[in-house]
């Protein structure tokens, strides 16, 4: 009787218990594979938020240093006109007075009195003495003008030779302006020459000098260039600072473009530099092109030339000044570059247009590629150009060897853990079925880790033991069915979650086939753009060999015609 | 030449097409390929077939400009001018219209098809007013460019248009020659 009762009571509930249990199993399972799901979505989110946190880190770090790079710019001119602003009114009077002076409307005694009132106001400038100077000599007080000269001579040898050499000139005293170019010559080192020389080769390129002195320097800049040429290793100094000047010019590749193979391609970096690569013949070649195209429109006459010149020599070219100057260019070159301080850096030190002194190679490089910041009016860029075209044209080509040498053979593609490798995206059929065998592969490893668990053969062993054993007590065809029902409904589980795991597979393998398209349709537009772009190399050599420095000297206020000796 | 399927092949037929060397077999190609408009490569082949069309439609105007040029108000060389303006137009119309685009892409290169016929058509005329006899203008009404679509299978090789009637290879379909061709 209790064994019966025992019976009926004990099936019930085991019966309710493994239904549960089934239930309970169904649900952990699905909740298990939907943690799985949004686990990977949460890692795919996450990973993106991380990405763009960093680009947004990054833009507003650009951001801030453009912003103080243009604080700081403003407080570095202020710095520049409170320290040295009171020079500008000794550098206006030297051409005010030179210009009085030609129509003869302000008195002697008020040229003399205001140079005296500037000598006071600008001690240690050397520009004063030569004020002096000049107004004692138009007085006609040797005395005064040879003792103001000997100060201006003391502050600055060179600077004073060059602006007596064009003043005489100006005032059409050839003998004179020679003897004050052949000082100036006397005190240059082609290895270590003053910045200011741009004065002297703007003079020379625009037709200023007279025939003798143009002879003289275009004599002289040949004698500089051989002195130079006979130093060890010369050669090689020119190509490394040419292909430095310009690779400056190197383009940046456009974020947008290419962004399949920017984020699939393991080789997308040298695909990029060398694209950028060959994307800078076409920048170098209008970059000239642009230059000689330029008409050189020339001053009224000589006078409004010299104005010109000793503008700038008194203006632009002060050592005390140099130190701010430079910090000025920095700032600049980072607002420039948007805030990439790194990169305003390299383009500073490539430049060297703020160094104190050096050598006449590097003066004709600055002069050609960073015009502005070396006063270097077009006739003198041209005539560097020129006068650099062998340097220029060796260093171009050695540019050019590099980045086809360069240029990855095979484009790498890397997609959702797929390798594969393309030439000129034409294998698209090769590939494809190498990434379908892949997912393929990776689908029926990962089928095969779907197993029943133990407990499931377990449950089946139990039930046909339970069957055998229930010809003997009935009661145990129950519990064998219910371990066939567990068994069952455990291999029914693992068919819904193969199920699942092909539906994954075949959307990676659309979603990863269609990332493969776009990348082999980047790679055949990227090897043709790079063809195009290649192919524009010849256009800058073409153009160098068309160009000789004899045809980019004038001698436009001259009347006399130059003798060749 | 098999029908283009990937990116590459639609790339080297259009590249085919900008030489114009070898129209008929190309677009004949063209017309059999097929491919999967998918992100990445569906913007791409649209910028690659309108570079083609404008590319074409270019060379079209500067020839159509020399062969007027060179008629010397000669009305036979001004009807045939504007025919193979016309021939060239169905010609791009082809590459236009092929199925393995989508609608919307067809729609568009047709409408810049039709665009640019109209626009030329309507310099042509502006042109012709200054001939009173009116004749000019009933010349370009008469053949007018705009009914390229009208045209059919123009499997004339535009670039080789003179030595077209020589060309046995290009007796099939073609049927422009037996256009009537109204000068009045």
């Amino acid at each position: 009787m209790s064994e019966r009762v025992i019976h009926t009571a004990d099936l019930s509930r085991l019966e309710n218990n493994i239904n549960t249990l089934n239930d309970n199993i169904g649900v952990v399972s699905d909740q298990v594979n939907h943690v799985n799901a949004e686990v990977h979505e949460a890692r795919a989110t996450l990973e993106n938020l991380i990405a763009e946190f960093q680009e947004f880190v990054r833009k507003d770090q650009l951001e801030k240093n453009v912003q103080l790079s243009e604080t700081r710019l403003v407080k570095v001119r202020q710095e520049l006109e409170t320290n040295f602003g009171h020079y500008g009114d000794v550098r206006r009077r030297v051409t005010g007075i030179l210009q009085a002076v030609d129509v003869s409307l302000v008195k002697k005694e008020t040229i003399a009195n205001s140079s005296e009132e500037q000598m006071l106001s600008a001690p240690r400038y050397w520009l004063a003495p030569c004020l002096i100077a000049l107004s004692a000599w138009l007085n006609d007080n040797e005395e005064l003008a040879e003792k103001a000269m000997r100060e201006a001579i003391r502050r600055n040898d060179e600077k004073t030779s060059l602006f007596f050499a064009l003043v005489t000139r100006r005032g059409a005293r050839y003998k004179s302006s020679r003897e004050w170019l052949d000082r100036y010559f006397g005190l240059q080192d082609p290895h270590n020459l003053e910045r200011e020389i741009v004065i002297l080769i703007d003079g020379f390129t625009n037709g200023i000098f007279g025939p003798d002195a143009r002879a003289k320097t275009g004599k002289k800049i040949s004698a500089w260039i051989d002195e130079l040429s006979q130093k060890t290793g010369f050669v090689e100094e020119q190509h490394e600072q040419w292909k430095t000047a310009l690779e400056s010019r190197l383009p940046k590749l456009d974020d947008e473009s290419y962004p399949f193979l920017r984020k699939y391609s393991p080789t997308w970096s040298g695909l990029q530099s060398s694209l950028e690569g060959a994307k800078l013949h076409k920048i170098i070649g209008e970059y000239f092109n642009d230059i000689f195209q330029k008409e050189v429109s020339p001053a009224k006459n000589i006078a409004f030339a010299v104005d010109a010149l000793l503008d700038t020599l008194v203006s632009k070219f002060d050592e005390e000044e140099l130190p701010l100057r430079s910090e000025e260019r920095l700032l600049s070159l980072t607002i420039q570059e948007n805030g990439d301080k790194s990169r305003a850096q390299q383009l500073f030190d490539n430049e060297k247009t703020t160094e104190k002194r050096v050598s006449f190679t590097q003066l004709l490089t600055n002069f050609a590629m960073h015009p502005d910041m070396s006063n270097a009016s077009i006739a003198t860029q041209k005539f560097s150009i020129a006068l650099s075209k062998d340097w220029i044209k060796t260093a171009h080509d050695d540019i050019t060897a590099e980045n086809r040498a360069g240029i990855p053979l095979q484009v790498d593609l890397s997609i959702n853990q797929w390798q594969g490798k393309t030439e000129d995206g034409s294998n698209e059929g090769e590939l494809t079925g190498s990434l379908e065998t892949y997912m393929v592969n990776r689908c029926d490893e990962a089928l095969s880790k779907v197993k029943l668990d133990l407990k499931h053969w377990a449950a089946l062993a139990g039930g046909v033991v339970f069957t055998f054993l229930g010809f003997g007590t009935t009661f145990l065809f129950v519990l064998a069915a219910f371990c066939f029902i567990y068994f069952y409904l455990g291999k029914k589980n693992l068919q819904t979650r193969k199920d699942s795991i092909i539906a994954e597979f075949d959307n990676l393998l659309s979603n990863s086939r269609e990332i493969l398209r776009a990348c082999l349709a980047e790679v055949v537009d990227y090897r043709k753009e790079y063809k195009e772009e290649d192919e524009n190399a010849v256009i800058v050599t073409e153009f160098l060999e068309s160009i000789s420095p004899e045809q980019y000297s004038f001698s436009s206020f001259d009347t006399a015609r130059a003798v060749v000796k | 030449m098999r029908p283009p399927k990937s990116y590459a092949e639609w790339i080297n037929c259009f590249d085919s097409l900008k030489e114009g060397t070898n129209d008929e077999q190309t677009i004949l190609v063209m017309e059999q390929g097929s491919i999967e408009w998918t992100r990445g490569v569906a913007e791409r082949l649209t910028d690659a077939l309108y570079e083609t069309i404008k590319h074409r439609l270019n060379e079209s105007a500067d020839r159509m400009q020399k062969e007027l040029d060179r008629s010397n108000g000669d009305e036979a060389r001004i009807v045939k001018a504007l025919l193979s303006a016309r021939k060239r137009l169905a010609l791009m119309n082809r590459v236009a219209q092929l199925d393995a685009f989508p609608e919307n892409v067809r729609e568009s290169m047709g409408s810049i098809l039709k665009d640019y016929a109209k626009s030329t058509e309507q310099s042509m005329m502006d042109s012709a007013k200054t001939d009173r006899t009116g004749r000019l203008r009933m010349l370009i009404k008469n053949n007018a460019i705009t009914q390229f679509d009208k045209v059919e299978h123009t499997y004339l090789d535009t670039a080789n248009n003179d030595n077209a009637s020589s060309s046995p290879q290009r007796g099939t379909g073609f049927r422009s020659s037996k256009r009537r061709v109204i000068i009045t």
